[in-house]
């Protein structure tokens, strides 16, 4: 039995190739969609999951209470860790993680080798024991017991050393000589927290003898991760969290009139589920439904597809479905038989597809789309076949039931009379209804992306309130370069193409600081406050283009340490009657508001401008440590001219080769950072538009193939209306007539839907526009063209036909 | 061997009602070759998917060796119809995706209860019986009109029925073939099987033992 199906099958196949092109074509494509979504979902909700005991080790967040406001933030005081795992013996061990430098990148060198790694830490030595690595070379439990030893990744030791065994070697900073200690394997895509380059925490302690500790508990700069027993709930770490805070964070949090909480965050859960600042790069579990959404929908307009074409099909195969029934075979059978069928064409299918995201992987830049790294070599894993295997079973079965139980029900004796009611389609509402549901969801997708690109156009043009085109950023590492700043400044000023620079230690959107500070109101008293603070010298206003609307500038004649502007919204949550002469302190220094600044967007346009103060930058190395000095950094900004921007970028690097020699020249522009922001929404609107586009292209290829099969059952219809007078065009628009009232049903449909979910994804956006009718208007009128167009092509030929050829047609 | 009392069958839409077979009462013997002769539209074929367990009478009774089958359930139907009934139609109705030996072990296939090897020399034995043993390799489109019908016949009678239906079986078929099929249906009647064919041809009919004529669905 099984034989005679599978023949039968695959001599349809042969028999019928344009309809099995059509049908394996579009269910490999959307079937392909579905893998690699798929794949890129696995990757996002199973960070961190290939880490050995993961179950067991957290994250310390700090919940930040003051004044009614309240924050959560991934990184708390150094000394935090180690005082808990002192008091608590349900916690087994901990790692903490300091950034190496204030944007995280530091410097290494290597005899004439020098680069700068974005993802460099000081870790404890523990953090093997924590973190499973794979060991390349070296030892994992002493590696970073040296203050002075270093472990690097794969990546860097190749980078330096070839293929050598780089253990014993020496790597530089711009502070001391390490010797690398052990080399780990690149971490995994799926890694929440990245890193190259390992420094041993034990480097910190110089700086931390005979502290404040109570106070050093608020300064919160570290990740902080805890290994905790077996089965440990969570939530009992409440307890923990107020013991903690009676001993050791109550009396300075009166003084600063705040409280903090803390709390475990899974690690498997950091990358999607966390809510805190301060953290790393996360992913957003938005697009992963939105992702899991279009996956199903591409998937599903491809079995839609395959149920329309397998009924439409239905008048051709009644004959044989009659000849069965009357030779015996049950509807049982029947059944088994075109859910085979269907089978056949799932499995070839999915062999099409894995060729297709075998290629994908490998050959373009899916990475960069989806923001992850997917593993070319995915396609050898067992794994995967087995799953490829199971969604062909699944395809298969869900496409092939509703056409099998169609075809099964065909009776032998309407098909044996082969009267006009034996030739009708039957379940012309079911087709119509399915073609609806494919459209619905193509004018959603493509109606969502016109949103997303709306909003995307209007963040990128949205005035910041400061300048950020043609504004270079340096780097400037260490005291030497930095009480040198007013000379650097001076000779880069001499090249007319350099308009005015600026020494400042942030970047909007990147480096910006968060102070609990305590700061004086209108009847004298101080208040603590959450701010924004970030730093400028006397040339700051005129590089960013900040506009004063009260109080003076800094003022380069007189001293301005330990002054600062304000923006508007900091002086409207102060209430404010008069904001110059008002303090601000920082637990340093108590800063004077001098200025009030126009509120900008130091933030990305995700978040409403908040309270923000702007201290004099300024540096003062008495009393620092070599080390403080050496590692202390600032940000200068170079204004430059429009024109000549390449032989500008020249003359800088020429300048900088000159002036800071100690370090190779890098460059950004402030723009392309402030773009990074929203790097992630343009990948997404990216993706969709793509899944759109191949949601359409599905579509319209179903709906070719329907209209192949609609012509040829009316085409004695069309014989006589041509005989009667009609015209081509008129016959053409007479069998498109039956898709654009489905087509305008699914506009209504899916516009509502798009509606919901576009609110959903700009409420998280402080700043937006509406949304308005037009992208659902495009959308449909698209949907509508491209069905036009497909069904004009399949019906052309048709229509315009010799009536005498058509009346002829016996079907 | 089959009896049917007062049967009738309406056809109705929603404007119009048909009475395709209207109170035809008719017995057939075993071993008999009957003709049902008649102009189009009189219920012939109706009556013959009637007889075939293809149709349910609306009224009326249908025996079907001694047994009430008029109200069986549709799986009992099939199983007497896979046993007991062959079909020859005028359109042959092969399968195309088929061979020539597919399309005739379909019916033990469905049937069930045989190995390959038997259905095997069952399918060559009836092949060599209506002279297609040749062609055993080959699709309907690469056959005549008359090998396909003696196609048709081998895979009617592969199950050894106990009565076969021909419903015009030399309609398509020039005089030669046709001859040859109304032979092939003469010696299967004289090896004991029943038959029942629909004709429009006096000289397909006058081969039959009995012929009954049919005007506007009665048996005149």
């Amino acid at each position: 039995m099984l034989k005679n199906y599978v023949l039968t099958t695959l001599r349809s196949l042969r028999r019928d190739w344009g309809y099995a092109l059509i049908n394996i074509a579009g269910l490999g494509i959307g079937i392909a969609c579905f893998m690699i979504l798929a794949l890129y979902l696995t990757s996002e909700l199973t960070y961190d999951r290939q880490v050995p005991n993961h179950e067991n080790i957290y994250r310390i967040a700090v919940e930040l209470e003051n004044e009614r406001r309240q924050d959560h933030v991934a990184n708390t005081s150094r000394f935090m860790a180690p005082l808990l795992a002192q008091d608590h013996a349900e916690i087994l061990d901990y790692v903490r993680f300091f950034p190496a430098s204030q944007d995280g990148r530091l410097i290494l060198r290597s005899d004439d080798v020098s680069f700068f790694w974005p993802d460099a830490y000081l870790a404890d030595p523990s953090i093997f024991a924590v973190f499973q690595h794979e060991v390349l070379h070296g030892d994992p439990e002493t590696a970073l017991e040296d203050p002075l030893s270093v472990a690097i990744s794969e990546t860097v030791a190749k980078r330096y050393f070839g293929d050598e065994n780089p253990i014993g070697q020496k790597l530089t900073t711009d502070t001391a000589a390490y010797t690398v200690s052990l080399v780990f394997g690149d971490l995994p895509a799926t890694t929440h927290l990245r890193y190259d380059v390992l420094l041993s925490y034990k480097r910190l302690d110089a700086f931390f003898n005979n502290v404040d500790i109570r106070q050093q508990l608020w300064g919160l700069s570290d990740y902080s991760y805890l290994v905790m027993r077996d089965g440990y709930d969570k939530v009992d770490f409440a307890d923990i969290s107020t013991s903690f805070s009676d001993k050791y964070l109550a009396e300075r949090g009166a003084q600063l009139n705040a409280s903090m909480r803390l709390y475990l965050e899974p690690l498997a859960d950091l990358h999607l589920s966390s809510i805190t600042q301060g953290d790393r790069p996360r992913g957003n579990m938005f697009y992963v439904y939105t992702f899991a959404a279009i996956a199903l929908f591409v998937l599903a307009i491809a079995c839609i597809n395959y149920m329309n074409l397998a009924t439409a099909r239905s008048v051709g195969r009644s004959k044989e479905v009659a000849m069965r029934k009357i030779l015996g075979a049950s509807r049982r059978q029947l059944v088994v038989q075109f859910l085979g069928e269907s089978l056949t064409f799932a499995v070839i299918s999915v062999l099409l597809a894995l060729l297709v995201v075998h290629i994908v992987l490998r050959y373009t830049a899916i990475d960069n789309l989806l923001g992850t790294t997917l593993d070319p070599n995915l396609m050898e894993r067992p794994g995967l076949i087995i799953a490829a295997a199971a969604l062909a079973l699944v395809v298969g079965i869900v496409s092939g039931l509703y056409p099998a139980f169609y075809l099964a029900a065909i009776e032998p004796i309407v098909a044996l009379r082969g009267s006009a009611q034996g030739r009708q389609t039957r379940g012309g509402n079911m087709r119509h209804a399915l073609v609806f549901v494919q459209f619905a969801i193509s004018i959603g997708v493509i109606a969502c992306t016109l949103l997303m690109a709306a909003q995307m156009r209007y963040v990128q043009t949205k005035p910041l309130g400061f300048d950020k085109d043609n504004i270079v950023v340096i780097s400037l590492i260490g005291g030497d370069l930095l009480e040198r700043a007013d000379f650097i400044k001076g000779e880069l000023a001499r090249d007319p193409r350099v308009i005015s620079t600026t020494l400042t230690p942030n970047i909007p959107g990147e480096v910006v600081f968060t102070n609990l500070a305590r700061i004086e109101a209108d009847d004298g008293t101080d208040s603590s406050q959450t701010v924004r603070v970030m730093g400028g010298d006397v040339d700051y206003l005129d590089v960013m283009g900040l506009e004063l609307v009260q109080g003076r500038r800094f003022d380069p004649a007189t001293p301005n340490e330990e002054l600062a502007y304000v923006n508007e919204t900091l002086v409207k949550k102060m209430g404010w009657s008069q904001p110059l002469g008002k303090h601000i302190d920082n637990g340093n220094f108590r800063n004077r508001v001098v200025g009030v600044v126009r509120d900008f967007h130091f933030q990305s346009l995700h978040t409403p401008v908040e309270p923000l103060y702007i201290f004099f930058n300024w540096f003062d190395f008495e009393g620092s440590t070599p080390l403080q000095r050496a590692v202390a950094q600032s940000f200068l900004y170079i204004k430059i001219a429009d024109e000549d921007i390449a032989g500008t970028l020249d003359f800088l690097e020429d300048a900088f080769t000159r002036l800071d020699p100690a370090h190779p020249f890098e460059y950004r522009f402030l723009d392309d950072i402030l773009g990074r922001q929203y790097a992630s929404e343009r990948r997404q609107m990216q993706l969709i538009g793509i899944f759109a586009a191949v949601c359409i292209l599905i579509s319209s290829m179903g709906l070719f193939g329907l209209s192949a099969f609609t012509t040829a059952q009316r085409t004695k219809e069309i014989g006589v209306r041509k005989i009667l007078g009609a015209s081509t065009p008129r016959i053409i628009f007479i069998l498109f007539k039956d898709v654009v009232g489905l087509i305008l049903a699914a506009l209504v449909v899916s516009s509502m839907v798009s509606y919901y979910v576009v609110s959903n994804w700009l409420a998280g956006f402080a700043y937006k526009e509406g949304i308005g009718p037009t992208a659902f208007l495009v959308a449909g009128a698209f949907c509508l063209g491209i069905a036009f167009f497909t069904v004009a092509l399949q019906s052309y030929r048709t229509a315009s036909a010799s009536p005498a050829l058509a009346l002829r047609y016996e079907g | 061997m089959i009896r049917l009392e007062n049967v009738q069958k309406l056809f109705r839409t929603d404007e119009v009602e048909t009475t395709a077979v209207d109170d035809v009462s008719l017995a057939v013997a075993e071993g008999e070759f009957v003709s049902i002769m008649g102009p189009s539209g009189c219920g012939k074929s109706t009556l013959m998917n009637i007889m075939g367990l293809i149709d349910r009478p609306d009224a009326g009774h249908y025996f079907f060796n001694g047994e009430n089958v008029t109200r069986n359930p549709q799986k009992s139907l099939t199983e007497l119809r896979r046993r007991h009934i062959g079909f020859v139609f005028q359109n042959f109705n092969l399968i195309d995706e088929l061979t020539v030996f597919e399309n005739v072990e379909l019916p033990m296939i469905y049937g069930g209860g045989l190995s390959a090897a038997e259905r095997r020399e069952k399918v060559e034995r009836v092949l060599k019986k209506v002279d297609m043993g040749h062609r055993i390799r080959h699709f309907p489109r690469q056959l005549s009109g008359g090998q396909q019908q003696r196609v048709a016949v081998a895979r009617a009678i592969v199950n050894q029925p106990q009565l076969i239906l021909a419903d015009e079986p030399t309609g398509n078929l020039d005089s030669e073939h046709g001859a040859e099929v109304m032979d092939m249906l003469d010696a299967l009647q004289k090896e004991g099987t029943t038959i029942v064919m629909v004709t429009h041809s006096p000289e397909s009919a006058a081969r039959a033992d009995r012929v009954v004529k049919m005007l506007d669905g009665r048996i005149q």
